[in-house]
């Protein structure tokens, strides 16, 4: 009875041990992930891309954490994604507060500017804008542009963000010219300037 | 067991779990993602369509049951949840793509602007993309999509076609139309996206 009884507090034991591990092991994937991107992550300002994404080159973390956080992304030949969880001085972006996302048009065939919530998804508004881009921003004479992040904006220059909470912001930079890839690190971006915070 | 062992165990177990955790995440994310595409295609191919076209193509999806036909998306706003990060500047069509029974032939005309067709295996990496400005042209000269996903081995492929091999047998083939105004919107749907196809050779 005792040698049973103490072989089934063995195998418990060991049970215990084994699903402890696996539960921490798996559940601390987000938060490795999330400090071995930004680590490996080429950085550009506020701006986080990689030249690895979607490559069949990626190494398992790069992968699951485009998976997790951008999946089916094109590889920087045909897309450069720049996404920004802080504004230019390394805040976290915040729904509470009001930026302006100020800079010139990447060189690229296309580029354009959305805003995520914390669940990676498009952001809820009244005026059903989720993007500012070429096609639906007034021209400015000198081709920059000044947008504005803040929650429910409607003005043709601004783009809604949600009302709280963190949140971030991608640009994306289709058909990028090759100066784009040859310096994703030192291309100048728009800066994200923090305006007023409650 | 002693505190020592347990505790080395669990220090020697715990970033090997990690490690399978990271391996496994995309293809276990991709697989649930594409069946979610699959069932949500044939969901939106149940609603009637006053377009014989679309309703043809409509009756496709469900005879297919999403997988290997083109599965058209409406334009992403607040609702969609169905891939992290949507562009709203883009207008996705997907193809769950199952390559066991032969090869998937992609055909698609190519609109005024950037488009592009891309394939995914099922480890979500992105395995060939073809834009607007890399796309065949047919005998007049005009640009379209013209691929013929397969696993490899010889095939014979319909004349004109450009071959590209899957990495898997599962995946998922995407488009994305650039939809550079909203004004833009409507012609892309009805002449374009409607022409996005995925079809078992």
């Amino acid at each position: 009875m005792s040698t049973q009884t103490s072989a089934l507090r063995k195998a418990l034991a060991w049970a215990a041990v084994i699903l402890a591990s696996a539960l921490v092991g798996a559940f601390s994937t987000k938060p490795l992930l999330r400090y071995l991107i930004d680590r490996h992550a080429t950085h550009n300002g506020p701006w986080r891309t990689s030249a690895n994404t979607g490559s069949v080159a990626a190494n398992p973390w790069e992968r699951a954490a485009v998976a997790v956080a951008g999946l089916y992304a094109l590889t920087p030949q045909e897309a450069v994604y720049y996404t920004a969880f802080t504004d230019s001085s390394g805040e976290t972006l915040r729904g509470e507060c009001r930026y302006r996302v100020q800079g010139a048009p990447p060189p690229a065939r296309w580029w354009s500017l959305t805003a995520y919530g914390a669940d990676h998804y498009l952001v809820p508004n009244a005026a059903g804008v989720y993007a500012r881009h070429a096609g639906n921003l007034p021209p400015s004479p000198d081709g920059r542009f000044d947008i504005a992040l803040a929650p429910q904006a409607a003005t043709e220059l601004s783009l809604p963000t949600p009302a709280e909470g963190p949140y971030s912001v991608t640009l994306r930079v289709y058909n990028p010219a090759p100066a784009v890839l040859a310096q994703l690190a030192t291309l100048p971006l728009p800066t994200i300037v923090r305006e007023s915070c409650p | 067991m002693s505190w020592k062992k347990a505790a080395l165990l669990f220090l020697l177990l715990t970033p090997l779990f990690n490690l399978l955790t990271v391996l496994v995440l995309p293809t276990a994310i991709n697989t649930l993602v594409m069946h979610r595409i699959a069932d949500k295609g044939v969901e939106g191919a149940s609603e009637p369509d006053a377009r014989p076209e679309a309703q043809r193509r409509k009756a496709e999806v469900i005879a297919r049951q999403g997988i290997n036909v083109a599965l058209p998306a409406p334009r992403a706003d607040a609702s969609a949840r169905t891939v992290v990060r949507p562009s709203p500047d883009l207008l996705y069509t997907a193809c769950v793509f199952d390559l066991s029974d032969g090869p998937l032939h992609v055909t698609a005309p190519v609109q005024d602007g950037y488009v592009s067709v891309s394939g995914f295996g099922a480890d979500s990496s992105n395995f060939f993309a073809v834009n607007d400005r890399s796309a065949q042209s047919d005998t007049e000269g005009r640009k379209h999509f013209d691929l013929l996903l397969t696993r490899g081995g010889s095939v014979s492929a319909p004349v004109g076609a450009r071959v590209i091999v899957s990495p898997s047998t599962r995946g998922l083939v995407l488009f994305r139309s650039l939809i550079p105004d909203e004004a833009a919107l409507p012609k892309l749907t009805a002449d374009y996206q409607v022409n996005q196809r995925c079809d078992p050779l």
